[in-house]
């Protein structure tokens, strides 16, 4: 009983406070990103475990973890409204080679992040290359460049 | 939107900015909450001290978190030549948490049906003694009971109240 309660909880405080941090807290870009990561890993895990290192109260913590996950994709799939709310929706940040800046500000995502993308996915050298930039829903962004000609 | 098969979406955007920026606000007040003490013993927490007549007090964290350890101060004074110096903590406490270690060692404890009887040895000295209770709760929930120093003319007690947060 107990580890179904901690399972239930953690996950469900995990989920709210992702949503609370935005959508970059995920994209694991930068090292520091990664660190944070990792420390929430070992933080959740104490808190998970208590102090029962048995293997069944291990494999009982994964049943939960796991059908809560399964439970939750369920729910989602059924209401576009609940997926909405608990995934995001993508942001268009860069239009025909103009940053979008209010939103970027918002958004907490700057040039220099869009830009990373753009090397990294497109092989671009300059925002005038980028047609539509979109923060996507876990937190990457992704780029179409423009045509030739446009 | 040209080419793009999405929708502009601003307005579940903005809500959703509003709540992340709430959210926020909720995060700085839980950070806050604990600075003073609300879930647990915290840097600047207050501990608080249940001072009846002065002849004992109990210095112990109103808030306190479950699988914890944390100390129970008990301080008393005493009278030049006595020798012994008797505590008593009544079963409801004993129930509620359990008891790691007490600094310093006591001669003897007696067990009856009200509780437990801590029977320590003192130098004889008069002043004030202090014994610690190392304790831990291993449930959450509140936790009332009474510890009291027993003397000739009677027992004088303090009640505690306690939460462990799961």
């Amino acid at each position: 009983m107990d580890i179904l309660m901690r399972g239930l909880s953690v996950y469900v405080f995990l989920l709210i406070i992702f949503r609370i941090s935005g959508q970059r807290s995920l994209g694991q870009v930068t090292t520091f990103d990664f660190v944070l990561l990792l420390i929430i890993a070992e933080t959740t895990q104490q808190a998970l475990l208590g102090d029962d290192f048995s293997v069944t109260n291990g494999l009982l913590l994964i049943v939960t973890l796991i059908g809560l996950d399964i439970g939750l994709s369920l729910l989602k799939q059924r209401s576009p409204n609940l997926d909405r709310l608990l995934e995001g929706l993508p942001l268009l940040i860069v239009e025909n080679g103009e940053p979008l800046g209010d939103r970027m500000a918002k958004a907490r995502v700057d040039e220099e992040d869009v830009m990373s993308a753009a090397r990294e996915l497109q092989g671009l050298e300059r925002m005038e290359q980028i047609k539509y930039a979109v923060l996507e829903r876990n937190g990457a962004i992704t780029i179409i460049k423009r045509a030739a000609g446009e | 939107m040209d080419g793009l098969g999405m929708a502009d979406n601003l307005r579940f955007h903005h809500r959703n900015w509003i709540f992340e920026r709430v959210g926020w606000v909720v995060l700085g007040s839980i950070a806050l909450a604990a600075l003073f003490g609300l879930f647990g013993p915290g840097v600047l927490g207050p501990t608080l001290a249940v001072t009846p007549t002065g002849s004992l007090s109990v210095e112990y964290p109103h808030f306190a978190r479950m699988q914890s350890p944390l100390s129970l101060r008990i301080r008393f004074a005493s009278a030049p030549g006595q020798r012994h110096a008797r505590l008593r903590v009544d079963h409801r406490y004993i129930e509620g948490i359990s008891v790691e270690h007490v600094t310093p060692e006591p001669d003897s404890v007696q067990l009856d049906a009200g509780g437990l009887t801590y029977r320590f040895a003192l130098g004889g000295a008069a002043g004030e003694n202090l014994i610690t209770f190392r304790i831990e709760a291993d449930r959450p929930g509140r936790v009332r009971g009474r510890i009291g120093l027993i003397d000739a003319d009677g027992t004088t007690e303090v009640g505690l109240d306690q939460f462990f947060y799961p």
